[in-house]
């Protein structure tokens, strides 16, 4: 997703990029005003047409699987209880299946923090805010095993970079198996 | 004067005397800000690059320093900008630009105490309850000092901006007239450009200043009596309304140096066009309308404001691409115009605008944002519209200001100067976007160390940019001196 956010964006920047660079490579030359008028009139009806009939629908198709229900949200959801204070994470469990709906229930004794949640390539997976008189549930399932680390995603004073926690996440059955030796 | 030179376009209409006097001294306060808060976001990033180390507390009173200042001074360019260009058109009063100016560096004044002396780290977000509740690092008093302070300088632009407003309404009769309705709707004259942006950020910025007013006042109470408590989501609505409004305002107003310097070199007026008038009256409302696209991780909102805000964020783009940006292209195409170094800083701050609205839009896609928010692609495209945007600009409105009428080729050195400064700024903002890309947060003082290589590239173009950005300033203090000599 964030390759391809970046990808995306690279690549329509490099567009804005050539334009104003075949621009300021013909400003100096003398041209026909009427004439210059008239295209850039026609280039921008185009354009308009492009970003309204072509982004639009896209940015509507693009909200209408609504991104806070993750794909394979189906089943009976494991919930998580993450309490959050200045600075630490306090989770009901620290060990989570892979495959299995989860539902983070975010809330905070404090002040706003973000529960940003990193695979072990620290790579981001998902995250939500947990905010003060508020319970957040935040939805997601885990795609691979491994360890996770919880961070803080939203800036709460001075140890803000040092919120962190871990969630090993593990095959259901031996988390079935850790379960039932509790 | 060689072949080369160019005569810098003097227009006759253009104010001279105090009025002028005043806009260059506030555009180059502005800019001296700017180059001082580029120096603290360099030592920012070296931090995170592990090139230096600073204690925490330190990292995020500089933050919040780097932060405030740059918003600040934004608006104050931005508001010099406007101010200058409306005494073409408008009767405004010198006593209240200097009462907004004089109040503006009172609350400059009461910041810098509050978070140098007072301690206060809580950003220049300050969302509510963490500058009150800031886990014992400061004071609530450093907090409500630099509440307070905001405060002054909210009261500084609300001065401004009923002023101009006023003006406005009396020479045009109302801002619904201003802001070209009458032209849009029906077939009156349109008025100039610039008082048409003009009306759009007296009304945004009035309304986003008011709502910044009632949440920095709702923090002191509370920070005087902590049983007084406001609903966090609220806080964050006020907070995130005001701040995306006034940051948008800002380059809004510099963008009125586009609309009046650019012709002066190409022959080709700025006109109010129908679609310019549309542009404007989509963005008066689209400007108030997408601030919910900061709050796309806070659960407790409304889906369906999440989802006109992510609309909303996209359709708010297409006048700057659409509109302002080909207009642009189309008054310079073979205009003749000749490249100096005002004319390329103000192509070059559409550019930027243009450009961060793109990284903006990708974000504001509520399924992205989910693994991008609070990354380091936030201040990736925010860096992209203010710092090659915004602040080109700025600096190409001080250099022309300074050298009005006198002749000027864009002789070797600006050229470096502004090469520094291009190449500098793309790759700072690169630097931003790539790390956000790779899941880097925003706000840690302590990288982990896999993220350190982006911080250390980031700070070899952030010295660039800062020596490029020392030029420029440079350049706007030798045309002031000159023209001050001059008189
Ligand atoms: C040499 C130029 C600059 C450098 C090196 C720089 C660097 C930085 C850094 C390192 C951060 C903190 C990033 C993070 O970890 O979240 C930051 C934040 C910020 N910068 Fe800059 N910056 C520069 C120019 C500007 C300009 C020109 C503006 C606006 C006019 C600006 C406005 C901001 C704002 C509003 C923040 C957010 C502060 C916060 O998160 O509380 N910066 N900058
Ligand atoms: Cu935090």
């Amino acid at each position: 997703m964030q390759q391809f956010a970046l990808l995306t964006s690279l690549i329509l920047i490099f567009g804005v990029i050539a334009g104003f660079l075949y621009v300021a490579i013909n400003t100096s030359q003398a041209g026909d005003k009427a004439e210059i008028q008239q295209s850039i009139n026609t280039l921008r009806t185009k354009t308009l047409w492009l970003m309204i009939g072509v982004g639009v629908p896209l940015t509507l198709a693009l909200a209408y699987r609504w991104p806070h229900a993750p794909e394979g949200f189906q089943g009976e959801p494991i919930t998580v209880s993450a309490e959050s204070g200045q600075w630490y994470w306090n989770l009901s469990q620290f060990e989570l299946p892979v495959g299995t709906p989860i539902v983070f229930e975010l809330t905070t004794v404090d002040v706003n923090h973000g529960f940003g949640v990193y695979d072990e390539e620290f790579e981001l997976v998902t995250q939500a805010q947990a905010m003060p008189g508020y319970t957040n549930k935040l939805n997601y399932v885990f795609k691979k095993p491994g360890l996770y680390t919880v961070a803080c995603l939203e800036y709460c004073g001075v140890a803000h970079h040092a919120m962190l926690a871990e969630i090993d996440v593990v095959d259901p059955v031996t988390y079935a198996n850790n379960q039932s030796n509790e | 004067m060689s072949e080369s030179d160019v005569i810098i376009a003097k227009d006759q209409t253009m104010p001279t005397g105090q009025v002028s006097l005043i806009a260059r001294s506030a555009i180059l306060i502005a800019s001296l800000v700017f180059v001082l808060m580029m120096a603290v976001g360099l030592l920012l990033r070296s931090v995170q690059g592990g090139f230096v180390t600073i204690a925490p507390d330190m990292f995020y009173k500089l933050m919040t320093l780097h932060g405030v200042g740059m918003v600040g001074a934004a608006g104050l360019a931005g508001f010099a900008v406007m101010w200058y260009f409306l005494n073409k058109y408008v009767a405004l009063s010198k006593a209240m630009f200097l009462a907004f100016l004089g109040t503006f560096l009172i609350g400059v004044v009461v910041i810098i105490g509050s978070i140098m002396i007072g301690g206060f780290g809580g950003a220049w977000t300050f969302l509510y309850p963490l500058p009150v509740q800031s886990g014992g690092v400061w004071e609530a008093q450093a907090a409500i000092l630099f509440l307070v302070g905001l405060l002054l300088i909210g009261v500084a632009f609300l001065l401004g901006y009923l002023d101009v407003g006023r003006a406005l309404i009396k020479e045009y009769g109302s801002l619904a007239k201003s802001i070209g309705w009458p032209a849009l709707f029906g077939n009156a004259e349109a008025p100039p450009p610039t008082i048409v942006a003009s009306t759009a950020v007296t009304i945004v910025n009035v309304i986003g200043t008011v709502a910044g007013a009632a949440i920095i006042l709702m923090s002191i109470f509370n920070a005087i009596a902590p049983t007084f408590s406001v609903d966090a989501l609220l806080a964050k609505n006020l907070t995130y309304f005001f701040g995306h409004v006034f940051i948008n305002a800002s380059i809004y107003m510099t963008v009125m140096a586009v609309y009046e310097i650019v012709p002066l070199y190409t022959g080709r007026a700025w006109k109010s066009s129908k679609i310019f008038l549309i542009g404007w009256t989509i963005t008066l409302f689209m400007v108030m309308a997408v601030y919910p696209h900061h709050l796309f991780q806070d659960l407790a909102m409304p889906p369906w404001l999440l989802v006109a805000g992510q609309i909303g964020s996209y359709v708010s783009g297409i006048p700057v691409i659409a509109i302002t940006t080909l207009a642009l292209f189309g008054y310079l195409f073979k205009s003749g115009a000749r490249w100096d170094l005002s004319l390329s800083l103000l192509v070059l701050g559409v550019f930027g605008w243009a450009g961060g609205v793109i990284p903006a839009i990708i974000d504001g896609i509520i399924s992205v944002n989910k693994v991008m928010h609070n990354t380091m692609w936030v201040p990736g495209h925010f860096h992209f519209y203010l710092l090659i945007g915004m602040v080109s600009m700025a600096f190409g409105f001080m250099v022309w200001i300074g050298r009005q009428g006198t002749a000027s080729a864009f002789r070797g050195v600006e050229k470096l100067s502004f090469a520094a400064y291009v190449i500098g700024g793309l790759g700072l903002v690169a630097m931003f976007l790539i790390s956000g890309a790779n899941s880097v947060p925003r706000r840690w003082a302590e990288h982990l160390v896999q993220w350190q290589s982006y911080s250390q590239l980031a700070t070899v173009f952030a010295v660039i940019t800062v020596l490029g950005a020392i030029a420029m300033l440079f350049y706007g203090i030798a045309g002031a001196a000159k023209t001050a000599t001059k008189t």
